[in-house]
């Protein structure tokens, strides 16, 4: 519940914001709703982008672990050069899943102080870097170069003068113009800024879960992903791929695979856009040996072991920007409906349906 | 609207002179009869027309940032100066600019 009350708080703080800001910035809308948070967005913008995660129904016998749940996740790009604009530093904060032994282990091979153990989830900070090696989707000068092309430069010559033939007739010319905007804002949208957004692009990064900050720091998991996105005019695909790996000893998880892949369709021609996604996760989580002595009938030891894993699979469906506001604000957002299917090698399997709020806001820099 | 007032004698021709920074825009010149013309945008500083024949610029830049000046080559009579945005953005409608040049009798 107070995830989604601090969803609410956000969402409420993005609104009163965005009426104050020059709505100019671009959001290609696309959100891969990964089961291990979303840190590995293909999209590297400019500058400053902040994403919050928040879910509701979480369950908390969720036999998978990682993070999920609500995230609060801050990437910037600091440089404007040819090569600093393909650096981001990432940082922030999200949920660290354990959960209850219960779930994932044999029951022959737990105690009875075991078996009581409840799922734990703790806040974390995390931190990381991303590379971005293919194109920037948010390239002011592929903007200006896909305009000026051959194709499209005396579309715009026209009715650029159309225009200004209708503005200089006055109040006459007033709905002429008023229609030539129009047309040039379609005309944009379709030529120009969409197929900058449909570019193929592919980012490489790795995030650390840090157990504590100042001169204690230290990296308790680590999360190396790669997510990369390409499309053609309504239709825009992303896919990523994650491998996380807990260090710290005393965490039940060994490691986990995951990987996602996701359609985005845009159900409107031109801005405001919203964008539906059907995405598709699968997980493997695997879990460290757990061995438990005991003695049989005849007195004799005899030795248990479980090595369990967990296999999952997701189904969502997001709908993207569609609290107001156009693709051309710098505020976008997303509310998504997953269904995941989890099968326990040591445990019984189970449903889970989560509904999971996505904000992201973007301030870009200056693209020298 | 911009308006630029240039104190000359009347009837004389005065060689307009622009610089604008930003490539992606569009310029047209609309003489004392209403006819209008595409003029292609340069990074130099670029002689666009003649006043008073032609005596109104529109400026449709299709993008931000940008920096425009505008004056007469021929003596420093009147300049102005305008610009928008620090950041280098994509517009879906672009930002229009008009300057209408008005003559003077000289004092």
């Amino acid at each position: 519940m107070k995830y989604f009350i601090i969803t609410i708080i956000f969402l409420l703080l993005f609104t009163e914001l965005k009426a104050q800001l020059d709505s100019i910035n671009l959001s290609t809308g696309i959100e891969l709703q990964g089961g291990i948070g979303n840190f590995g967005d293909p999209t590297l913008n400019h500058g400053f982008t902040l994403t919050t995660n928040g879910a509701i129904g979480v369950s908390n016998k969720s036999n998978t672990f990682g993070y999920d749940a609500f995230s609060v996740n801050a990437r910037w790009v600091p440089g404007t050069n040819r090569i600093g604009k393909r650096i981001a530093i990432q940082f922030g904060s999200a949920n660290w899943f354990t959960p209850a032994l219960s779930t994932v282990y044999l029951d022959t091979i737990l105690e009875v102080t075991e078996k009581a153990l409840e799922s734990k989830s703790v806040n974390a900070i995390m931190a990381g870097l991303v590379f971005n090696i293919g194109a920037l989707r948010n390239s002011n000068d592929y903007y200006i170069k896909i305009r000026n092309s051959e194709s499209n430069i005396s579309l715009f010559d026209s009715l650029s003068l159309e225009l200004v033939k209708a503005r200089n007739l006055g109040p006459l010319g007033e709905i002429k113009a008023n229609q030539i905007l129009k047309q040039i804002a379609d005309l944009n949208w379709k030529k120009v800024i969409r197929p900058t957004f449909r570019r193929p692009t592919l980012t490489i990064g790795s995030t650390f879960r840090l157990g504590t900050l100042g001169t204690e720091s230290d990296i308790e998991a680590l999360d190396i992903f790669m997510s990369g996105a390409a499309g053609k005019g309504i239709v825009d695909f992303a896919a990523s791929l994650h491998y996380l790996k807990p260090i710290d000893n005393d965490l039940i998880a060994k490691d986990a695979f995951t990987g996602n892949i996701g359609m985005f369709i845009d159900l409107d021609d031109s801005p405001p856009i919203n964008i539906m996604g059907i995405i598709f996760g699968i997980g493997n989580y695997n879990y460290v040996e757990k061995i438990r002595k005991i003695k049989d009938n005849q007195g004799n030891e005899v030795t248990l072991s479980d090595t369990p894993n967990s296999t999952r699979f997701d189904v969502t469906i997001s709908f993207s920007n569609i609290f107001g506001k156009s693709n051309t604000s710098p505020f976008s957002n997303s509310i998504a409906f997953r269904y995941s299917k989890l099968w326990h090698s040591s445990t019984d399997d189970e449903g889970q349906f989560v509904v999971i709020f996505t904000n992201k806001f973007v301030s870009s820099r200056k693209d020298k | 609207m911009e308006k630029l007032t240039v104190s000359v004698k009347k009837g004389e021709e005065t060689k307009i002179v622009i610089f604008t920074d930003n490539p992606d825009t569009r310029i047209i010149l609309t003489d004392a009869k209403g006819v209008s013309k595409l003029i292609k945008s340069s990074p130099n500083p670029q002689i666009v027309g003649k006043s008073p024949t032609e005596v109104k610029l529109t400026f449709l830049f299709y993008s931000r940032s940008w920096n425009l000046e505008i004056g007469l080559a021929t003596g420093v009579l009147s300049t102005g100066s305008k610009n928008r945005g620090l950041d280098d953005k994509p517009l879906l409608t672009p930002d229009i600019l008009e300057f209408e040049i008005a003559y003077v009798e000289p004092k």
